[in-house]
């Protein structure tokens, strides 16, 4: 069943991204979002690792299930376990570097009549991202958290092998909501339009 | 009434007696078969039958065995009683299960130790194989059986041997081996008897009521044992049995004093395990298996019903069986959470329930139970261990010396049919061969020393010590062999898990072969309390670079001096991939930063959530209430 989820998961974030794409017209002349809110290089490099980390943790850990049907094992799961920490240093970083602009203000809020802002529309400041990225930017720090959790309870001898198992399940299933938002911000940062 | 007499009265009782359907019988439960619910064991106080089936009393002349089967059979269905699992080995049609222990035939002159097997486990070899018939077989290795299978079956009556049976009688199975809790019941009488070819005498000798003497070895060709009159050799004494008649009440009836649970004593002689070597240890050093320790008896666990099929107690036998109803009666029916028909079954017999905290589940599905429980605790390399059966413990004269031929190692931990990995004893089968395409095959010994001339090996042969073999004395015999036209194949010594032959150019070559392997069964005793089991100091027990279970050394027993290595690393038994074993126990040095790190990203992040979290929480509240104008840049 996993598999399955997590294919639908996957195809579905692909699809969805491929669709917003088409539907928002040419992306030419648009200054990415990304450009203007990641000013500096350590900031942008520390992004692009955490994107990279994960792209590799998302690799080891759907491939054997969607390919083999088999659960991680073998060199697959040492490369996961490596860069397991470091994707979870680069988030914590992304985190504290990125929350402040990323966070909610009274105009997330405000419902205009015909006045709503529109995606496509230029933001009055490189500095302001858009709700949605706002949005898929808390949700992938909120799922990050079971995730990161999860493995760590079962490194301690606190849990039985039962509850390990759900911790196991609870790990899997919930990097499959990470991935998506994952993707999706990325997504917005790299493609959206500025307001 | 005479012995002759007795006979004519058999011939008759044979001739008018109905024929009974032999098809009905091993259905039929008689009287002791079937219980009525009182949990208090019957008082055994019966007549005794010999194996004509004439009851027994003090005072008869000629005084003779007490035959169990006669005895028993009178309340219990015999003939279901000896298809069970210690008697049905020749059987063809039982299925031979997962492999266990075998018997193994040692033969100094020739430097052999073959592991024999009447059930077809993988890596042994049948008695026909070897040249062993059915009297030859139970000379050998029935002294640690219950009797029954090969002892009585008439297909074992072989023409060379036929009036040696006649003389000796059948080895019937022995009820007293089990279920006799008598203190004076001595099992080794029994090794004693066979010895002597006293097979009909074997099981009253092992009781504490009847006293064997004479040897039907020595009798000849012709001896009467109803007679018992010897016409030229007065001095050769035959076998006979007298009973302690204070046993006998005045009705003429004998008392045996039989349990249904069987002391573990019983099963102790013929399943004992001793280590010796480097950690030789004194009886007092030693504990117990640590369900024993908790007042449990063997039976606990390796039950049976009438049919005697006792469970051996592995996690496939049920399917290998074709019955799931034994399936509670393994580590995990015990020991770990199982509901059956809407109730729960775990904690059998006051079982805990294995939590196993911390541990991954994937180590269930890669290892045994036993990997970690069972067996002595892993070091840098194997133990010598000595067996009931392969080494005679138990019995009078036994060779005590720790280096006693086969020297068998433990634990060696091997990867199973079924994909996981559990520790077994194993054992380098040495034996002169024959080459049949693609596999190898032993010689009959004697066979081989009708061909070769083994005089030179060394007379050393202290069974401590392998005789002395040089390459010159393989080379010397495979060309005896070669040149010989009772040998059809290929010639080879198998020794060490190397193959040796000649080349064209009558070199000694050697290569590596699966049919000169080790010969290895799992193990399962003693189980260390759970405080000993591998894990419990964390995962370096096994993860560790140098780990014991990983890359303890086992040692490579040969007679045969080469420059070969006399070691292999535990390892290459577990079809792994040493350097993925490898790189996966370094990556343990850094699980501590590991943990530490996904501990501070943890925290990190879930006091941003929180904190911004709140704060979002404020805006939308005051969004709400209208107290939030547009928001100024």
């Amino acid at each position: 069943m996993y598999s399955t989820i997590s294919l639908i998961t996957l195809v579905g974030t692909v699809a969805g991204i491929a669709l917003h794409f088409y539907l928002s017209g040419s992306a030419a002349g648009a200054q990415s979002w990304f450009a203007g809110v990641t000013e500096g290089t350590l900031r942008k490099l520390i992004y692009f690792v955490m994107l990279f980390s994960f792209a590799v943790l998302t690799v080891t850990g759907l491939y054997p299930s969607l390919a083999k049907g088999q659960s991680m094992s073998g060199y697959l799961l040492m490369v996961h376990a490596t860069f397991a920490p470091v994707f979870a240093v680069s988030l914590m970083l992304v985190t504290l570097m990125f929350a402040h602009v990323h966070k909610f203000d009274p105009d997330d809020w405000r419902l205009r009549t015909g006045s709503q802002r529109k995606p496509s529309e230029k933001l009055t400041s490189p500095k302001d991202p858009n709700l949605g990225v706002k949005i898929w930017f808390w949700l992938m720090i909120l799922f990050s958290v079971p995730v990161l959790l999860s493995v760590l309870l079962g490194m301690y001898p606190i849990t039985s092998m039962t509850e390990n198992e759900f911790l196991l399940q609870v790990h899997k299933y919930c990097a499959l909501p990470l991935v998506a938002c994952t993707v999706v911000h990325a997504y917005w940062m790299f493609i959206s339009r500025s307001r | 009434m005479t012995k002759p007499h007795r006979l004519k009265v058999c011939i008759i009782l044979a001739l008018c007696c109905p024929v009974v359907c032999f098809s009905n019988q091993v259905q039929e439960l008689k009287t002791g078969d079937v219980r009525d619910g009182n949990r208090s064991i019957p008082v055994h106080l019966i007549d005794l039958y010999d194996e004509d089936g004439f009851v027994i009393r003090p005072g008869d002349e000629p005084m003779m065995p007490f035959s169990l089967r006669q005895t028993c059979q009178k309340c219990h269905n015999w003939e279901k009683i000896r298809t069970g699992w210690h008697f049905n080995a020749a059987a063809p049609e039982v299925p031979a299960g997962r492999r266990g222990e075998p018997w193994i035939l040692v033969d100094e002159q020739t430097a052999s130790q073959i592991p024999v097997s009447y059930r077809p486990w993988p890596g042994s070899f049948t008695p026909d194989q070897i040249g062993l018939t059915p009297w030859e077989f139970l000379q050998a290795f029935g002294r640690h059986s219950p009797g029954g299978g090969i002892g009585e079956m008439e297909e074992s009556l072989s023409p060379e041997h036929y009036l040696r049976w006649m003389i000796s009688g059948k080895l019937e199975i022995n009820c007293l081996s089990c279920h006799d809790a008598e203190p004076e019941h001595d099992q080794a009488q029994y090794g004693v008897q066979i010895s002597h070819q006293n097979f009909r005498w074997a099981a009253a000798a092992t009781s504490g009521f009847a006293t064997v003497a004479g040897s039907a070895k020595e009798m000849p060709d012709t001896y009467d044992i109803y007679s018992g009159f010897l016409l030229d050799e007065p001095d050769l004494i035959p076998p006979s049995v007298s009973y302690d008649k204070t046993r006998f009440d005045p009705a003429g009836k004998a008392f045996f004093d039989i349990v249904r649970r069987i002391p573990n004593e019983r099963c102790y002689f013929c399943h004992s395990t001793k280590k010796i070597g480097r950690n030789e240890s004194m009886k007092w050093h030693e504990n117990e298996d640590v369900h024993l320790a908790a007042r449990m008896a063997c039976i606990d666990c390796h039950r049976n019903g009438i049919d005697h099929n006792m469970v051996r107690g592995y996690e496939e036998e049920f399917e290998d069986l074709d019955n799931p109803g034994i399936s509670f009666l393994s580590c995990r029916g015990c020991h770990l959470h199982a509901d059956s028909d809407g109730a729960p079954k775990a904690g059998r017999l006051g079982a805990p329930l294995a939590r196993h905290d911390g541990l991954p589940s994937v180590h269930l599905e890669k290892l045994s139970c036993t990997a970690c429980h069972s067996g002595p605790w892993p070091s840098s390399k194997t133990v010598s261990v000595k067996t009931s059966r392969a080494h005679a413990l138990g019995t009078y004269n036994v060779n005590k010396s720790n280096l006693a031929r086969p020297h068998i190692y433990s634990p060696v931990f091997i990867k199973q049919e079924n994909g996981k990995i559990a520790p077994h004893r194993l054992f380098w089968p040495a034996f002169w061969g024959i080459v049949n395409g693609e596999n190898v095959t032993p010689v009959a010994l004697g066979k081989i020393k009708a061909i070769a001339n083994f005089d030179r090996v060394s007379d050393s042969t202290a069974a401590d010590h392998w005789p002395e073999l040089t390459p010159d004395i393989i080379v010397r015999t495979l060309s005896a062999m070669t040149v010989s036209v009772a040998i059809k194949g290929t010639p080879v010594y198998a020794s060490g898990g190397r193959l040796y032959r000649l080349s064209d150019s009558e070199q000694l070559t050697s290569e590596e072969h699966p049919d000169a392997g080790p010969y290895y069964w799992p193990l399962a005793h003693d189980v260390r309390p759970a405080a000993q089991s591998l894990g419990i100091r964390g995962c370096k027990d096994c993860h560790d670079i140098g780990a014991p279970f990983y890359f303890s050394t086992v040692a490579v027993d040969s007679p045969l001096e080469t420059s070969q290595p006399s070691s292999r690393q535990m390892i290459e038994f577990q079809d792994l991939d040493e350097a993925y074993v490898k790189a996966f126990a370094l990556s343990f040095l850094f699980r501590p930063w590991l943990k530490l790190l996904i501990v501070a990203s943890t925290v990190t992040v879930c006091v941003v959530l929180v904190h911004y979290g709140f704060k979002g929480l404020d805006n939308l509240l005051r969004t709400l209430s209208g107290k939030n104008g547009p928001t100024k840049r």
